[in-house]
């Protein structure tokens, strides 16, 4: 395989690759690293790629795997994450610096959620995959998925809503 | 679209059974209505979402290059081991010109000096042994000329 028909594949999905990587690892220099990593996997497994009827699905799963396994080893080894989780959200935010306060909340409360929840979260309500294919891309059965999603999606309503009377009252 | 199918809607959303399709007009309509304060906190909740769909990686991804070693790198590897080994050889040679010996060598050289200085002199005085005997010559030349 060429190096320009590898990226033609692989460039139509490598921005939700990041995104899926830095909802999980938070840190956005580490969802980038994250990102190459994998990358660079599938280019040495090119051969294979071809085989998968799905590179997007397996590309997404890789980066999940490989995201979970940094997050792992990073708790085994110290606290860091703990504290990255709450490193200012403001900083992180700076991209979107018109985002209002409302928004930044969603970010924060996201990052709140248990990692299941909010990969399904992620994959489904910002990349808008269907039931099926996150099924694929995590490995778990369509309506287990359906029920996470709820009660991510219901915890997200409550935080915000607390936030929201909180910010009124 | 009027509040009562959005409220409907966003019950049928928090319950997981939405589909894409709805999620998009859910979306949208957030996105652009006028909205009761009630709903405020959901306009927040789908822009996030809208605000997280557009960040992007920004590092390139460069493929790894097979690195191919410049052929001239192995010519000239190959050039500076034979002038290693030629270097090598004439220093080499050079030590075999000036030996340094042992004591024991530098014994044995000298015992090789005095043997043959002393069979030089013995070789000396058996030519002046041969020379006396040419007087012998003249003796059978004589004793020829008298038994012919």
């Amino acid at each position: 395989m060429k190096q320009q028909e590898f990226l033609n594949i692989v460039l139509p999905f490598r921005d939700k690759m990041y995104r899926l990587a830095r909802r999980i690892l938070v840190s956005s220099d580490e969802a980038e690293d994250a990102v190459q990593e994998v990358l660079l996997k599938l280019w040495k497994g090119k051969e294979r790629m071809s085989n998968y009827n799905n590179p997007e699905a397996f590309a997404m799963t890789m980066t999940k795997n490989y995201c979970l396994d940094r997050l792992k080893s990073k708790q085994a080894g110290h606290l860091k994450i703990v504290h990255s989780n709450y490193q200012s959200p403001h900083a992180r935010l700076q991209d979107q610096v018109e985002a209002n306060d409302g928004v930044r909340m969603v970010f924060e409360i996201m990052e709140t959620l248990p990692e299941q929840q909010k990969m399904i979260i992620q994959l489904r309500d910002v990349e808008q995959y269907e039931f099926d294919e996150i099924a694929e891309i995590l490995g778990m059965k369509p309506t287990a998925i359906r029920v996470a999603l709820s009660r991510a999606r219901k915890t997200v309503r409550e935080a915000l809503i607390k936030k929201y009377n909180y910010g009124v009252s | 679209m009027e509040l009562a199918k959005i409220e409907s809607l966003l019950e049928q959303y928090f319950e997981g059974n939405t589909t894409l399709e709805q999620e998009a007009q859910l979306q949208q309509y957030f996105a652009t209505a006028d909205l009761p304060d009630h709903l405020a906190p959901y306009k927040d909740l789908f822009a996030g979402f809208g605000y997280m769909r557009q960040q992007k990686s920004e590092t390139e991804f460069v493929v790894p290059q097979v690195k191919r070693r410049n052929p001239i790198w192995g010519y000239a590897a190959a050039a500076l081991i034979g002038v290693l080994l030629s270097v090598g050889v004439f220093m080499n040679n050079n030590a075999d010109d000036a030996p340094t010996l042992t004591a024991e060598q530098q014994e044995a050289l000298e015992a090789f000096e005095e043997a043959k200085k002393a069979l030089q002199m013995l070789s000396g005085n058996l030519n002046d042994g041969i020379e006396g005997m040419a007087y012998l010559n003249e003796f059978d030349k004589a004793a020829e000329q008298i038994f012919k």
